[in-house]
């Protein structure tokens, strides 16, 4: 990444400064070449009317008795004369003396002519004044802008070593003032590489920060918290796990391994046998239990939901308590109704698990209520209430995690209550369901659960 | 009745078999897929119970090339993976039905029988057992001449047990077929029911009819120890 800002940084330094200073270099030479060629110009008017004029000359004025090819060779140009018939009439002792023909007519803009010897001269002609009714001798004149060049090729040569040199600072700044910039990220960078499964409780402390790496190093420490809670939550889960797995197989192994120690009676062997079965039932709802959790935290398949009627739902799970709930003399009672969007299985599911738990906690003579609710335009409510014995603030807040089970009771859970996997059950049904569940209780007269199913999405099928 | 089991896993090949066997079934055994297959199309069987990872050629393999060739014997699927894919998978290939391990025999045994049962449906309306008398219809159930006050859902545990009497009914089945509860739950709903019929139908007479199969399920028989 430095590398690649120096890189940018450089080119683009090096495309600014280098047109700035092409521009700079291109002007400076054809202002050169403008007053060169105004300078020629003046030059050769003057020469012209010099040239002309020897006959008539002040008295006194030390030019006069020189002949034309005396005063050509005194002058720092090149000059010839040329008779209207094209015999040379006087010329300039200066050699190499450029071609007649590289001159350009009188009027034209002057051209440039380059001698053997790298000299570089700017050509211009003019016709000499002459009296009327006579043909005028044309004057060619040359000039030596040779000096000019090589200004010009100090001026390359600085421009260059200018565009060099700023290039490189540019590259070293640009290095420096990266590296200041990155210095956090360095740091970011370090931090992440520190974190281990083992250390997840480290924190980045956010004090210190740039502005604009504040919010990155927050949400950082805000991504190991969850990942820290995912953790212990995931190893207490399979600490859980390995405790239910273990009871059957254990009970089974021992069993087995005791009634094979001596000789029985038959119906020993069959009271073994069916022990054994029990443990294998409770292995594999165990293992059903937790696949379908498994998989709907990671739904591949995703659910397939209709649109379902609210309370004959409910009373579809009133039914398969009823026999319980007689038992125990409890009323469950179906009011309200509306449309629920969900998986029919996985929402019968849901409220037998609620039902389940409501059943088993409230005592004999009770009441458990299954409220359905429409929730206009958004989705629907079904609400289960019991007046039973409630559960205590401080276990509300995990009371949907795996495994967990309010009060701890290890002899009485086994048979009873299941794994602890019920409301765990629930929680992954409206996870899957894209909706809620809410539960709120009050020690000594109840619990009530909410399940809020969302209507089905616009525009969207309903399988999903 | 002869059922064909294509089982590859030699333990549960056997305790499958045997326990067939035990029930009135005559079995014939299958290892590998391709052999399954020959025999399932040279044979005639009331039933096959397919396992659905074998080696050489797969269950559904299986199951396409004979309902391709136009073989309808009713299929039994077993497998050991539980993704919903491969059980709509496995139905629309045209298996009668599907049975993730670990499964209880009891319930192999009543799923086979259903699905051979599917075929050649039972039309009867009125069934006796012992002196047990049950008008489908009419819903009425009477014992001894005496009516019983059973409740709806209590008719149709009852009425189920005695339409397949003598077969042992997981709580699974009964909670699917009773109340239409398609998940194996944790709760004690169908033993308690099971025990408030029984309260209804046995308690009052001298025999019992209802009887418990600890781990597996309960059975309605008459002269069962």
């Amino acid at each position: 990444m430095t590398a690649r800002l120096i890189f940018l940084q450089v080119l683009a330094v090096a495309a600014l400064l280098g047109a700035a200073l092409i521009v700079l270099y291109y002007s400076i030479s054809a202002h050169l070449e403008e007053d060169n060629r105004k300078e020629l110009a003046s030059q050769s008017a003057l020469l012209a009317r010099w040239l002309a004029d020897t006959e008539t000359r002040a008295p006194g004025d030390p030019l006069i008795g020189k002949t034309r090819a005396e005063l050509i060779a005194t002058l720092p140009v090149f000059i010839r004369l040329l008779a209207a018939d094209g015999r040379l009439l006087v010329e300039s002792p200066q050699s190499p003396a450029p071609p007649r023909d590289a001159f350009p007519s009188p009027g034209q803009t002057a051209a440039g002519w380059r001698s053997p010897s790298r000299q570089r001269l700017l050509l211009s002609s003019c016709w000499l004044p002459a009296p009327p009714g006579q043909r005028a001798p044309l004057l060619q004149i040359a000039y030596d802008v040779s000096d000019d060049d090589t200004l010009l090729r100090h001026l390359r040569q600085r421009i260059g070593l200018v565009f060099a040199l700023v290039l490189v600072l540019s590259g070293i700044l640009t290095l420096l003032i990266t590296r200041g910039v990155f210095r956090p990220l360095a740091r970011l960078t370090a931090a992440a590489a520190g974190v281990h499964a083992s250390q997840l409780n480290a924190r980045i402390n956010e004090a210190g920060w740039p502005v604009e790496l504040a919010a990155l190093a927050h949400e950082f420490d805000a991504m190991l918290a969850r990942l820290d809670e995912s953790f212990r939550r995931l190893a207490r889960f399979s600490s859980d796990l390995s405790h239910e797995l273990r009871t059957p197989i254990n009970n089974l192994r021992g069993e087995a391994e005791v009634a094979l120690s001596r000789q029985r009676e038959p119906a020993e062997y069959r009271r073994v046998l069916e022990s054994g079965l029990e443990e294998c039932a409770r292995l594999g709802r165990l293992i059903d239990t937790l696949l379908f959790i498994a998989k709907a935290d990671n739904p591949a398949e995703g659910i397939r939901c209709r649109t379902l009627d609210g309370a004959a739902e409910c009373r579809a799970v009133a039914d398969f308590f009823e026999a319980m709930a007689a038992e125990r003399n409890l009323a469950i009672l179906v009011r309200g109704g509306g449309p629920v969007h969900g998986d029919p299985e996985l929402v019968r599911r849901a409220l037998a698990n609620l039902v389940d738990n409501a059943v088993r906690h409230t005592a004999i003579g009770g009441h458990i209520d299954l409220t359905v609710r429409e929730q206009s335009g958004r989705g629907t409510d079904i609400e289960v209430r019991d007046n039973g014995a409630g559960i205590n603030a401080e276990h509300l807040p995990r009371i949907f995690e795996r495994f967990y089970r309010g009060e701890k009771s290890p002899g009485q859970a086994h048979a009873t209550s299941g794994f602890g996997l019920g409301l765990a059950i629930v929680k992954s049904i409206m996870d899957l369901h894209g909706g809620t569940v809410e539960i709120a209780s009050t020690p000594g007269s109840g619990t009530t659960i909410t399940l809020f199913f969302p209507g089905p999405a616009p525009g969207k099928m309903t399988e999903m | 009745m002869s059922v064909l089991v294509i089982e590859d896993e030699a333990k549960a090949a056997a305790f499958i078999r045997r326990g067939l066997e035990e029930n009135g079934f005559t079995v014939v055994l299958s290892a590998q897929g391709d052999e399954g297959l020959a025999l399932a199309r040279t044979e005639a069987f009331e039933a096959i119970v397919l396992d659905i990872s074998l080696p050489v050629l797969s269950g559904f393999g299986i199951l396409a090339a004979l309902r391709e060739s136009g073989n309808t014997t009713p299929i039994l699927c077993l497998t050991a993976r539980d993704a919903v894919a491969d059980r709509v998978k496995g139905l629309e290939l045209g298996a009668d039905d599907y049975l993730v391990k670990p499964f209880s025999f009891a319930e192999l045994l009543a799923r086979l029988r259903s699905v051979v049962r599917r075929r050649n449906p039972a039309t009867e309306s009125v069934l006796h057992i012992a002196d047990l008398q049950l008008d489908l219809p009419k819903l009425r159930a009477t014992r001894a001449g005496q009516r019983l006050e059973l409740t709806a859902k209590e008719f149709q545990l009852l009425a189920l047990l005695a339409r397949r009497q003598g077969e042992v009914l997981s709580r699974t089945v009964i909670a699917n077929e009773v109340w239409d509860v398609n998940f194996d739950s944790d709760t004690n709903v169908v033993e308690v029911a099971i025990r408030r019929l029984r309260k209804k139908v046995d308690e009052p007479f001298p025999t019992q009819l209802i009887h418990t199969v600890r781990g597996v399920g309960y059975v309605l028989e008459a002269g069962r120890p």
